[in-house]
């Protein structure tokens, strides 16, 4: 380090005594004091914070609040004025006094600068598919996640959240599915990968009621965010090697820039509450239903049912109006030396399902220092708490599925205070929902700490190196109590489980970019890096049972006898070596090849290294001679790629044999045997993916509109499954081989558009997606099987799109003995009233090889619409999303119109078929359910198509006088609403669902999930 | 502090192995990353302790649920001992012999067999190749033959033509074996059988007490000649199983059904060994299934009387096991539970157990070996008791059988004669002085009734007389029955394979 810091400022001296030898060659250089005012080319408005400085010198100033500077510098001397978001211009200094200086703005969505994998390039050098998300778009609304800072802003990018709950999970599908392991993309955070697997830092107790993990990337403050980008085909995405298979989102967060400091203070706070709740019995109808099924037998008080009041509604019981607010204070500033970015963010949020709220303090500071001329420093960190409580869900006795089936008889507290339980006339085999929900107190708090720290120096005046050290440290501590309790006939016991996640991460990057121009017909860039990363992680469990009250919560009170624990570490590393090379001929040519060689500790030691290619090309016609002069085209460009990428999240030892314990008993003694857990694959290597990518990016009318169309085809091969095998190998778990294949084919279309400009400007921006999902190979795998609870609800077979949901066909209701006698058998015990199945083999019995295919969660395409419209600091913008042709297993309705017991139903109920009325589409009640009418079958598949207006936001911006008067720079206030209006068929809370667990195999599946909230936002941005 | 461990660390490691001076030496050292907390099969099998602990797995698959407990269902319930206890959707189909390919009882007699296969594999494998001296491999191999044969000879019984594995498991290894016939099968089983009384010990003691022993194996190859007809041979290892003068006959009957006497006794030649209350799958639990339903016996949500003893109520009378037992004999109570029958010591503090005069099952009778009640030391479907896999007075019975068989039919035999009369009067019957094949079939019948005999001695008669005696029990069976399917799943994945005819 210190030798190549000398020799880098060995560099800059000579740098500096060559300027000095041509300055010096030039006319005597008398120190003159040079004054100017640095203004807007188009507007003509003074430029705050531009800097001016001494070409090869350390020299330079800052213009002030008047856009003026004055500086001292040799005549001859060449003045440097930058601004950022300006084209720079050199003066060359030939007298003393004035010098004005009109920057003409670097705005043209053409020269926009993007982000792209470790670097950045102009967006009109671009040749892969690259979707990017501003500042500006991230700015206009108050996001309080990840989630919401990305839906809906790209075609190819489908984000679902996957629980409604504050903090939870989302999951995010870059151009369909092609794996069943994972689908999730990469997040590059300010250089530093990061992979968002939520099981890693929570647990989620199935036998207590819940399913899914929280998210793991809700540490992550999205007002910190400057950009994000989003790397879609392999020509964009193949520089990340063996992690790109399902695409990179490169996250960028703030920075500070040269000239005055501004300080910003954003606030909102809002409520958000339940879009719509589901027609239970109410009491009279739960009442009479009851003793209808229960020959008349009941509670006492349902002797006379015009006396029986209102009862518990458990949906208000459970649901609340939830409260949140978000707070930051960001600085930005600095020198030409030295700009920083500091900000500070508090974001606190109940649900709207009791018992559950999220906070978040998050920190961060990223600074860029120039050590010298041609040598630069830096550093991004950021801090993150949070704390969040869990209640459970998606789970058939988690809050929201037991408060459905809850019967309103059942008060929520008893006359002193207590929690009541389901009397003992009423058979339900749960607890009280909203106990559970307030009692058991599920909380997860996670700390993480990212940084990255970079070295630069320029070697010449094309040659750059820099050097990246990435560190990503988290913790998270999972605490979950659930006190002893007595509720009617429903008891149990407290206990405490306690599971630490402690993680640790770090890269160090070695890059070094070219970057010249050869006369006027060539550019040549190029990055040749090299990369090193290193993760571990470790857990620790621990949980006793029986604590000897409910208040004091540590392990140490509960039972020692029944303890359980247990703890684990896990390492990988990479080691990889990348080179870009972008050529530019004429302006025109783009040609851009990359290269990646991944060395993974995930890979057998045969398959230790794969090597990832991608080549695009693109013809910018618009620039053609014969097109320069066509008045309204701007640009036209056409791209095309190709590239393998791969998925290494295949877990960390797949390739190794592993020995586990066995219970043994030996001489009477319980013992611990050791043998096989699995057998390996050595030869075990990444997830391949071949893409190919087409596209057109089209300007026209001066860029009032812009259209970019891109047709795809990911071609999944050397998906990871496991090998079945014969049970006469002994059992163990199969080893994963890579034989799978799955295609995803798409088309995206993004339109862009400047309606009206003037006083009053409109504008529009829409995208809608395609996208084809076919299983192409399974190997001996033959078909897989999704499981929630026990229940097989997908299954996935070549030919057909992954996760498609799989059971019986029904045919209506039998309405007599004698169609239950000509029709093929069902089961024993079956009668009027009961379910028809459709018999698909026609063999004559309805068993299993009936099951068929019912549906496809996966939407056959989605659009977005988003209008702005302002008008004298007036904007309103609306977001309208579309997802169509996706189908949803609503499997709250098994139980919910289950007619198998004493809970209570949906209204149906009333209309079940009964022998005095008989229904065409209600089933009978009937205890234990002979004709088992709630397999999984056609009647819980819905449409879950939607249109939904997203947000609407009303911002205004304080005029100038206001602002002035205030002593601020700019001021917004704003409203904003959420999820206002959706339009579904789905008769569930909400036909957003999402993946289970992130799991590609479960989709579109609602287990009484935490249903998405409408919300209402007001707040204000205001910069001083 | 952890940043500045990350920087000399990471920084010289990454520039080593970015420059890598071409050997790539020091990303290969960087890129192998081990478990940290599993161990790796290439790092085991080579201290003692190692595999010690390899045996101990090995013995796992003996102690599983679908090996005793409920693994009865294929071994007992389709004889005309048992019998299941109500409409079950695994015990029905075998008790009524209309088995399918893909009945989970069978399936899982199939795969704990080839997945005691497998480890008793891994031992004779790896043993050779491990740290241990001469000695101690011989008997690990010893110990692994053993085991494979006492399961293969289990599968060989119930389907037929096996798929023999006689390796390790491996990736892509013995994947589509096509099924060797029986009489292959039988040599391994008597090959590894010989070799294993040769290396294994006459007794164990301490630590090593219930691991198996020269006189099980012996007594595994007496039963493997007797059943293919090698009487002769069958009868001199049987006798010198006998002749080891290490096993006896309890005095009671009983002792071999109470907590406290049966485990690893003197009449023990191999048990499963359990525990009670450990971890699932390590307790015995049988009583679970033995135990009358509804009667509260085990005082836990088990007892659920899914195998009951075949009775006149709902069999052929004179076919039944309730119908078997001589008068006098002492053997009953410990082996059914009878209407009316007291059992003081079942659960002793409530003043015992007194079985329902109407019968606590659809045949009014019910299982009473391995239901101890309800004790300190009993859990859900787990007892502590160890299952019985070969008793002496079960060897002692092979060896009249081998006799009777070679003398054809009937024999005067001095040392089988012995052997018989020693079992039956300890039942408190009267001695014989000559043998005939009926009196040992009958025998061995009631002696070994619900341990998982009953089914192989009928398959082991002449195969029309199989058929008969199940037809007048009232099973209208044929030829095709006495062989049971290979599991459907095994024929989709493994192709090389066939079905047995009548599936």
């Amino acid at each position: 380090m210190t030798t190549r810091l000398r020799v880098a400022t060995r560099l800059r001296s000579l740098g500096a005594t060559l300027t000095l030898l041509l300055g010096l060659a030039g006319v005597a250089g008398a120190q003159v004091a040079v004054t100017g005012t640095i203004t807007d080319g188009d507007t003509g408005e003074p430029l705050l914070g531009a800097s001016v400085l001494v070409k090869g010198t350390d020299v330079g100033t800052v213009t002030d609040y008047d856009g003026d500077f004055a500086i001292d510098a040799p005549i001859g001397a060449t003045l440097l004025v930058r601004y950022v978001g300006y084209l720079a211009e050199e003066h060359v200094v030939s007298r003393a006094g004035d010098l004005d200086v009109a920057l003409e703005p670097n705005a043209t969505a053409l020269d926009e600068v993007v982000v792209v994998g470790y670097g950045s390039q102009r967006k009109s050098d671009l040749t892969g598919s690259v979707s990017s998300v501003s500042e500006e778009e991230l700015k206009s609304l108050p996001v309080t996640g990840l989630d919401q800072a990305l839906q809906g802003k790209a075609a190819g990018v489908y984000v679902t959240q996957n629980s409604g709950a504050p903090g939870g999970g989302l999951s995010i599908r870059i151009r369909g599915i092609g794996s069943t392991l994972t689908a999730e993309p990469l997040y590059v955070i300010d250089g530093v990968p990061v992979v968002s697997d939520n099981a890693g830092s929570s647990t989620a107790y199935a036998d207590l009621g819940g399913a899914q993990n929280s998210n793991a990337l809700n540490t992550i403050n999205p007002n910190d965010i400057e950009s994000i980008e989003i790397l879609k085909d392999a020509s964009a995405t193949a520089i990340y090697g063996a992690r790109a298979a399902n695409g990179v989102v490169l996250i960028t967060t703030k920075r500070g820039k040269a000239g005055q400091s501004s300080v910003s203070v954003e606030s909102y706070a809002g409520v958000s509450q339940i879009s719509k709740q589901l027609p239970v019995l109410g009491l009279r109808d739960y009442a009479r239903y009851f003793l209808e099924v229960n020959n008349g037998n009941g509670p006492e008080e349902f002797d006379r049912l015009e006396l029986l009041g209102e009862g518990t509604d458990w949906q208000d019981a459970i649901f609340q109006r939830a409260f949140n607010q978000n707070h930051q204070v960001t600085i930005l500033g600095g020198s030409e030396a030295t700009q920083f970015a500091l900000s500070g963010g508090f974001n606190q949020r109940d649900g709207i399902v009791i018992g559950s709220d999220f906070e978040r303090f998050s920190g961060r500071f990223n600074v860029d220092h120039r050590l010298a001329e041609r040598l630069k420093v830096g550093a991004s960190l950021l801090y993150a708490r949070t704390n969040e409580r869990i209640v459970f869900n998606d789970n058939s006795s988690g809050v929201v599925y037991t408060a459905l089936l809850m019967p309103p008889n059942v008060p929520v507290r008893n006359a002193d205070g207590t929690f009541a339980g389901p009397s003992e006339d009423v058979t339900l085999q749960f607890d009280n929902p909203v106990a559970r929900a307030l009692d058991t107190d599920d909380r997860n708090r996670k700390t993480r700490l990212l940084s990255n720290l970079y070295f630069e120096a320029e070697l010449t005046d094309w040659l750059r190196y820099r050097t990246e050290l990435g560190t990503d440290n988290n913790f998270s501590d999972h605490r979950t109590f659930y006190p002893s309790f007595e509720r009617g006939d429903f008891s149990g016991r407290s206990g405490l489980r306690i599971s630490d996640n402690q993680s640790g991460f770090w890269i160090n990057k070695h890059l070094l970019t070219v970057d010249e121009q050869f006369g006027e017909r060539h550019k040549l860039s190029g990055l040749l890096g090299f990369e090193a990363q290193k993760g571990t992680y470790e857990w620790l469990y621990a949980a006793r049972e029986n604590l000897p009250n409910n208040e004091l919560r540590q392990l140490n009170l509960g039972d020692a006898g029944q303890d359980a624990n247990g703890g684990g570490a896990g390492h990988f590393s990479l080691a990889s070596w990348f080179s870009r090379v972008n050529y530019t001929l004429r302006e025109r040519y783009l040609f851009t090849a990359t290269a990646r060689i991944d060395g993974s500790s995930r890979f057998g030691p045969s398959n230790r290294y794969g090597f990832f290619p991608s080549a695009a090309v693109a013809w910018r016609a618009s620039e053609e001679a014969f097109l320069k002069d066509v008045g309204w085209l701007d640009n036209l460009k056409l791209r095309v790629g190709v590239g393998a990428v791969g998925n290494q999240e295949i877990g960390l030892y797949s390739y190794l044999a592993n020995i586990q314990g066995y219970n043994a008993v030996v001489a009477g003694e319980l013992t611990t045997g050791f043998g096989p857990v699995n057998i390996a694959n050595p030869d075990v290597r990444w997830e391949s993916s071949v893409q190919g990518n087409i596209g057109i990016d089209l300007g026209l009318v001066d860029n009032r509109v812009s259209v970019t169309l891109d047709v795809y085809r990911k071609q999944a091969n050397g998906m990871l499954l496991p090998a079945i095998l014969p049970a006469t190998v002994g059992g163990f778990a199969a080893p994963f081989v890579n034989i799978g294949e799955i295609n995803n084919d798409g088309v995206e279309l993004t339109v862009n558009t400047v309606n009206v400009t003037g006083a009053f400007d409109w504008s529009t921006s829409a995208n809608v997606t395609y996208n084809r999902n076919e299983v192409k190979r399974l190997g001996s795998t033959g078909a897989l099987t999704g499981v929630i609870q026990d229940l097989p609800v997908t299954r996935t077979e070549e030919g057909r799109s992954i996760g498609e949901f799989y059971g019986y066909r029904t045919d209506g209701i039998f309405q007599s003995l004698d169609e239950i006698a000509e029709a093929p058998y069902q089961a024993d015990g079956v009668r009027a009233g009961d379910i028809r199945f459709r018999d698909l083999n026609g063999d004559g019995v309805i068993n299993e090889e009936d099951q068929t295919f019912l549906g496809s969660p996966l939407p056959d395409f989605t659009a977005n619409l988003t209008n702005t419209i302002g008008y004298k600091g007036f904007e309103l913008s609306a977001q309208v999303q579309g997802v169509f042709g996706n189908e949803i297993l609503n499997l709250l309705n098994r139980d919910l119109t289950g007619f198998v017991n004493q809970r209570n139903q949906l209204d149906a109920a009333s209309a079940r078929y009964q022998p005095t009325a008989p229904s065409e589409t209600v089933p009978r009640f009937v205890f234990n359910d002979p004709n088992d009418n709630r397999r999984i079958s056609d009647r819980y598949i819905e449409d879950g198509s939607f249109i939904r207006l997203r947000t609407v936001n009303l911002a205004y911006a304080l005029p100038g006088e206001a602002t002035d008067k205030l002593r601020l720079t700019n001021a917004k206030v704003y409203v904003s609403a959420q999820n206002l209006v959706t339009l579904t068929d789905y008769s569930g809370y909400d036909p957003e669902i999402g993946s289970y667990n992130q799991n590609p195999l479960i989709n579109g599946v609602d287990n009484g999930r935490y249903p998405i909230a409408q919300g209402l936002t007001a707040g204000f941005n205001a910069t001083f | 502090m952890r940043i500045a461990t990350t920087i000399t660390t990471a920084v010289p490691l990454a520039l080593a192995c970015a420059l890598g001076l071409a050997t790539l030496t020091g990303c290969e050292d960087f890129l192998d990353r081990e478990p940290l907390d599993t161990i790796v099969e290439d790092n085991f099998y080579r201290t003692a302790d190692d595999m010690e602990r390899a045996a101990y797995a090995a013995y796992t698959p003996l102690q599983n649920l679908d090996w005793t407990g409920q693994g009865w269902r294929v071994t007992e319930v389709p004889s005309d001992n048992s019998q299941a206890g109500g409409t079950d959707p695994d015990f029905t189909p075998i008790d009524e012999f209309s088995i399918s390919a893909d009945n989970p009882a069978v399936n899982d007699f199939w795969q704990i067999r080839y997945r005691a296969v497998a480890l008793a594999n891994i031992l004779i494998d790896k043993a050779p190749l491990s740290e241990v001296d001469p000695a101690a491999q011989a008997a690990y191999v010893a110990e692994g033959k053993f085991l494979r044969a006492y399961a293969y000879f289990d599968l060989v019984r119930i389907f037929g033509d096996l798929p023999l594995v006689t390796r390790a498991p491996a990736f892509g290894q013995d994947l589509e074996l096509p099924r060797s016939p029986v009489s292959e099968v039988y040599a391994l089983i008597v090959d590894d059988l010989t070799e294993a009384a040769e290396a294994l010990p006459v007794a164990r003691s301490g630590g090593t007490v219930g691991r198996a022993t020269r006189g099980a194996a012996l007594s595994v190859l007496a039963k493997a000649h007797l059943t293919q007809g090698d009487y002769r041979e069958a009868r001199d290892v049987a006798q010198a199983v006998v002749d080891l003068g290490v096993y006896s006959l309890m005095p009671d009957y009983a002792d071999n059904w109470r907590l406290g006497t049966s485990d690893n006794n003197a009449e023990s030649v191999f048990q499963a060994q359990h525990t009670g209350c450990g971890p699932f799958g390590t307790g015995n639990a049988h009583q679970a299934f033995f135990a009358p339903w509804g009667e509260g016996i085990t005082k836990d949500r088990d007892g659920w009387g899914s195998q009951i003893p075949t009775s006149p109520a709902v069999n052929n009378a004179g076919t039944t096991i309730a119908d078997a037992f001589e008068p006098g004999d002492l053997r009953r109570r410990e082996t059914i539970m009878s209407p009316g029958e007291f059992y003081p010591e079942i659960n002793p503090a409530d003043g015992g157990y007194q079985y329902p005069e109407r019968g606590a099952s659809r045949s009014l009778y019910n299982i009473k070996k391995y239901v101890v009640g309800s004790a300190s030391n009993v859990c859900f479907m787990s007892t502590p008791q160890n299952a019985h896999l070969i008793r002496y007075a079960d060897v002692l019975l092979t060896l009249a059988e081998a006799a009777v068989q070679l003398d054809g039919g009937v024999s005067a035999n001095a040392d089988a004669v012995a052997a018989f009369n020693a079992v039956r009067t300890r039942a408190g019957l009267e001695p014989v002085t000559s043998l005939d094949r009926e009196g040992v079939f009958r025998e061995r019948r009631v002696e070994l009734a619900f341990e998982g005999k009953r089914w192989f001695d009928i398959l082991r008669l002449p195969q029309d007389e199989a058929i008969a005696l199940m037809r007048l029990h009232g099973k209208a069976i044929d030829a095709d029955d006495l062989l049971f399917p290979i599991p459907s799943s095994e024929l989709k994945i493994n192709t090389a394979l066939t079905q047995n005819p009548g599936y």
